[in-house]
């Protein structure tokens, strides 16, 4: 049987109080197995990143249960969330991704420093060069093209070897070229190294690069597919507004 | 546009507070001097109302021959102005000074700045608002006193006591205390003690046998007193003159004013330097706000507002901040004059009080003040904001307008610094002989300076932010890292604000290294310059020219431990109409005080005088040739250099012989002796044994010079701490706009500090990162303000040292303590911000959409 990395047991959220409430999500349960690359679709306002920050530990739910592991997150201070997300999350965004007054290898190390521990040389060599990174390290942000910097953001989150990677349009901002390059990367190291990551997004061709696909709408799981490809994302999706 | 304008501010009442206070501050300090010295001011003008009501006509000294103790009149020919046609009632009266009384414990009661009077007090049949008699009876008799209420309060006294008084030149004598005086409603006279003796007693106590100070004159009913004094005019004795009360009121309250007016320039001297620190500080903020509201000033460009509106749209800020700062500045003025008060007490300096007055000068002014500095503040930072294009609205990454290179900015700094340093050089080295002009030269260069350095500090700001960032990454690590990075990637804004704090550290290491070096100098004279094992000085350490009985000297002289004494006397004389210490000296003195070079005889005889090589050279005197000096009671007086003498304890020296300077002051008694221990005797034995011999004395003590080093280092420190206090203002305004920049970054950086939150960095980890990078701001200020202010005080030093500043002495302790101090109040002032940055909510940072 594959372990879950992580889960989601009847999570409700819900912005705001009374009149004004909004349920962004609404009892959604979701496991993900470990070593799979998971993409979370959905249009905007369905949820998604609501339950993506929920399940990294980022926000908290108004009820039910999120699990990194065994770990159950609504039991957590926020000195532990910080920690878990620290040691065992890594975070891939759609912007803004990087400190700029670090070089690219500080960033790449910078949860691992922040922890105050050693990072792993010959993992962190394999990781850098996997992502074609090697010239680059001494270089900060500005000087690095989109794609380059989701790539110190790929593997600034692979860096220290976390149990989770959430990405959140990790490619939303990219050219189509810097984009798939991307994916293919995130796609190789769940392969190769059998990474677990859950990426939240609403492109069809960046959610067939996942193993499967969950399909949110209106705070609730609809849908899933295994094995997506673009055309048959498109499908579902039109049949599900249909 | 004013709508928008108002409408933005109210939007962002932080931006606005934190603009305001360094405002509020500066022209609360500004506000507060004026309501303490025009408080004093009244309380003065009262006394006088009180002390020349009642009193038609006044009597006495021309007070511009006055520079000393007081000149005094013959009795005699002030009675007989009684007898003149129109003169009802004609009181003669007596004033001296360095009469003390002596508390229960037999040690002197004040001599701690306010002076200690004696004054003739007399049953008139005139009801004057002088002294007049709230318990007991008059003095009458040689055994007889009345004190001051305030005094009699604090010692503890009761009708009856005896109580014991010690003249200048005699012995502490006991008086039974008889009566309670009151000053008008006043308890005393601004803080001086007063011994009332009738007038006999009193001419006996000052030696003063047959003469007065003057006299009060009552005219008869119906008389006018203009036509009293034309009578009277014709028969006054040589020096006298007579003016009616009102004028005499008047006259005293306009030399009061006068002294005020120093002690206002004094303070509000510091209320300006916390303003320019202002300056620097609202800047900076403006600045800061301008490049955050790029995009909200770009939509309005867009929208069609011409540059100039977006200009005036800053400007207007500007101006609702200054006058909405400067009103709270005023009331804040209130409290602070209090605290003023109760500050300068603390350093012994009280005065009278009044009710707390507020003069339409003082709203003006701080309003005038206010608006200006924080328009003039914002004049680059609008220009700047006019500058945005239009553009900017529209395009993701912020478009900042163009900067000067580098190279304009290194051309501009050099220029504006070495401007500046010209005019302090002129100032110092040029004008110093001039007086006054010349601070305000070196003031006005110093502050050019100030700028040019603001301005060449960016250029600097990388290599010196790493080496003070250092331990913070030591310390903290990562958090430390991002703190040192951050203190760096705005060189701009990290050196304007660090900036203001460079000012106020320059002062005061200014301060501190004058003091150390002051220290430095006596410590050279005692150490070298001086032959003597002991000291016999009054304890009254505040005026150079109290004294005490002769007889003291001639104690010491017989006593077996004692191997010579050379006595001084030191008195005011005009020279060159400058008031200068005139000393008499004995013959020994030149043993006492070796001489590094001289020329002619040291030892003055009749008619002869020996002056420092400094004032003959710069007098253009030689040997041989005369000077005149003008004394108070035996006017213009020719002398004949018969030498001259260089070396630290001949600096400034005037020494007649001790029978020329009797003659002239036409009293005896010593302000110094210097003891030599005769051989076998330490100075502290000599000391021990002199001590008891000066017991009947209390006005005077015996110290050994290690002592006396010791105590005029105090005087020294005390006066360093007033002078800090003073300028922890302006420390304090750079600090909050540490605090100022701090809090803009964070919210600059909310995405920023949200992705850091994201991966992991902790809270704590957060505030530590803050806080890291405002110490490492506010150190790059004091290491900045050290630099310049060991070059000013080098400088100033230099331009002193023809008169008797040998010593050049950097207080490394005292200058590590503040760079140690700056490092701790940044981070204190960060707390805030640091705070803040930690509470961010992490989803609302990393939002975007």
């Amino acid at each position: 049987m594959t372990l879950s990395a992580a889960r989601a047991v009847d999570a409700t959220k819900i912005f705001g109080s009374s009149d004004t409430a909004v349920t962004a999500i609404d009892r959604v349960s979701v496991e993900f197995e470990q070593g799979k690359f998971t993409a979370i679709m959905g249009p905007s306002g369905s949820g998604k990143s609501t339950l993506m920050h929920c399940m990294a530990g980022l926000d908290q739910l108004t009820s039910g249960q999120t699990f990194i592991g065994d770990q159950d997150l609504g039991v957590l201070t926020d000195r532990e969330l910080t920690e878990l997300r620290r040691d065992q999350v890594g975070f891939i965004f759609q912007a803004f991704n990087l400190v700029p007054t670090l070089t690219a290898i500080e960033n790449i190390t910078l949860p691992i420093d922040i922890a105050g521990r050693d990072a792993n040389g010959v993992w962190l060599d394999s990781v850098v060069k996997n992502l074609g990174l090697d010239d680059r390290l001494g270089h900060r942000p500005a000087e690095l093209s989109g794609g380059q910097q989701q790539r110190v953001a790929a593997a600034r989150a692979l860096a220290s070897r976390p149990k989770m990677i959430f990405a959140d349009e990790p490619s939303g901002n990219l050219d189509s070229t810097a984009s798939s390059e991307l994916l293919d990367l995130l796609r190789q190291t769940v392969r190769e190294f059998g990474q677990t990551i859950v990426m939240v997004t609403h492109d069809p061709i960046a959610a067939s690069y996942a193993d499967r696909v969950v399909f949110l709408e209106d705070g609730r799981i609809v849908d899933e597919m295994a094995e997506p490809t673009p055309d048959r994302i498109l499908d579902r999706i039109k049949s599900l507004e249909g | 546009m004013l709508r928008v304008t108002l409408k933005s501010l109210w939007a962002h009442k932080l931006r606005l507070g934190l603009t305001a206070l360094a405002v509020v501050l500066g022209v609360a300090f500004i506000a507060g001097t004026f309501v303490y010295t025009d408080t004093i001011g009244k309380a003065f003008d009262g006394i006088f109302e009180d002390a020349f009501r009642g009193v038609d006509i006044v009597v006495s000294a021309d007070s511009e021959l006055q520079f000393g103790e007081g000149i005094y009149l013959p009795e005699e020919d002030v009675l007989q102005l009684g007898e003149v046609e129109g003169v009802d009632e004609l009181v003669p009266f007596l004033q001296g000074l360095g009469v003390v009384i002596l508390d229960r414990d037999g040690e002197p009661i004040g001599g701690q700045g306010p002076p200690q009077f004696a004054f003739s007090f007399m049953e008139t049949d005139v009801e004057t608002g002088g002294f007049n008699l709230r318990e007991g009876a008059y003095p009458q008799g040689s055994d007889e006193v009345v004190i001051d209420a305030q005094t009699v309060a604090d010692s503890g006294f009761s009708l009856g006591d005896s109580v014991s008084v010690v003249a200048p030149t005699g012995p502490a004598t006991p008086y039974r205390l008889v009566g309670i005086a009151g000053f008008g409603e006043l308890d005393n006279l601004g803080g001086a003690t007063s011994a009332l003796f009738d007038l006999g007693t009193l001419q006996g106590i000052l030696e003063r046998e047959g003469q007065v100070t003057g006299a009060s004159i009552q005219v008869a009913a119906g008389t006018d007193v203009d036509d009293v004094i034309s009578r009277l005019e014709p028969l006054l004795p040589e020096g006298a003159r007579a003016i009616s009360g009102q004028t005499a009121a008047e006259e005293q309250a306009v030399d009061i004013q006068e002294g005020l007016a120093f002690f206002n320039t004094f303070l509000l001297s510091f209320g300006v330097i916390a303003l320019f620190v202002g300056t620097f500080t609202i800047a900076n903020t403006f600045r800061i706000i301008v490049t955050q509201r790029t995009k909200e000033l770009a939509l309005l460009r867009a929208l069609g507002a011409s540059a100039r509106q977006v200009n005036q749209m800053v400007l207007i800020e500007a101006v609702v901040i200054g006058a909405l700062a400067s009103v709270v500045g005023i009331f804040a003025g209130f409290g602070l004059a209090r605290l003023l008060k109760i500050g300068l007490e603390a350093f012994g300096i009280s005065l009278p009080t009044a009710p707390a007055t507020l003069q339409p000068r003082t709203v003006a002014v701080s309003l005038v003040v206010g608006i200006g500095v924080t328009v003039v503040s914002a004049l680059l930072p609008a220009r700047r904001a006019s500058r945005i294009p239009p553009i900017a609205a529209l395009r993701e990454d912020l478009v900042t307008p163009p900067r000067k290179a580098l190279t304009t900015r290194a051309i501009v700094g050099a220029a504006v610094t070495g401007f500046g340093l010209l005019v302090v050089a002129f100032g110092l080295f040029v004008s110093l002989e001039a007086g006054p002009p010349a601070i305000l030269y070196v003031g006005v260069g110093a502050g050019v300076t100030f700028i040019g350095v603001s301005i060449l500090s960016p250029l600097i700001t990388r290599p010196v932010a790493r080496v003070i960032g250092w331990p913070f990454t030591k310390l903290y690590r990562v958090p430390g890292k991002l703190a040192q990075e951050n203190a760096i990637r705005s060189p701009r804004r990290t050196s304007a604000t660090a900036a203001a704090l460079m000012i106020g550290v320059t002062l005061v290491t200014l301060a501190s290294v004058m003091a150390a070096s002051i220290r430095g100098t006596i410590d050279d004279i005692i150490g070298s310059g001086i032959e003597a094992d002991v000291i016999i000085r009054s304890t009254n350490e505040f005026n150079p020219t109290a004294s005490f009985t002769p007889e003291l000297a001639a104690r010491a002289a017989e006593d077996e431990s004692v191997d010579e004494v050379s006595r001084q006397q030191t008195g005011v004389a005009l020279f060159n109409e400058t008031e200068f210490f005139v000393i008499g000296i004995e013959s020994n003195y030149p043993d006492f005080f070796p001489v590094d070079g001289s020329e002619g005889s040291l030892n003055p005889g009749p008619g002869e005088v020996v002056i420092d090589q400094a004032i003959a050279d710069s007098n253009q005197l030689t040997v041989g040739s005369e000077l005149q000096l003008l004394f108070e009671s035996t006017g213009l007086t020719s002398f004949k250099v018969v030498g001259t003498a260089s070396g630290d304890t001949w600096t400034d020296v005037i020494a007649i012989s001790k029978a020329e300077w009797i003659n002239n002051y036409e009293i005896e008694s010593d302000t110094q002796v210097f003891v030599r221990a005769a051989p076998g005797f330490t100075p502290e034995e000599v000391q021990t044994r002199l001590t008891v011999l000066a017991e009947d004395v209390p006005t005077a003590q015996v110290q050994t010079f290690e002592e006396l080093a010791s105590d005029v280092e105090q005087q020294i420190n005390q006066l360093l701490n007033l002078i800090t206090g003073l300028l922890a203002l302006a420390v304090i305004i750079a600090l909050i706009g540490v605090t100022n920049t701090m809090t803009l970054s964070v919210f600059e950086r909310t995405r920023e500090i949200g992705l850091l939150r994201a991966v992991g960095l902790s809270r704590r980890q957060t505030r530590r990162m803050v806080r890291s990078e405002a110490s490492i701001i506010a150190v790059f200020g004091a290491v900045l303000g050290i630099v310049i202010g060991l070059f000013f005080s080098w400088a100033i030093l230099r331009a002193l040292s023809d008169q008797g500043f040998s010593a050049f002495v950097i207080p490394y302790g005292t200058l590590a303590l503040w760079i140690g101090a700056t490092a701790l109040l940044g981070i204190f002032f960060a707390i805030l911000p640091a705070w803040r940055a930690s509470r961010l909510d992490v989803l609302e940072a990393i939002a975007y959409e």
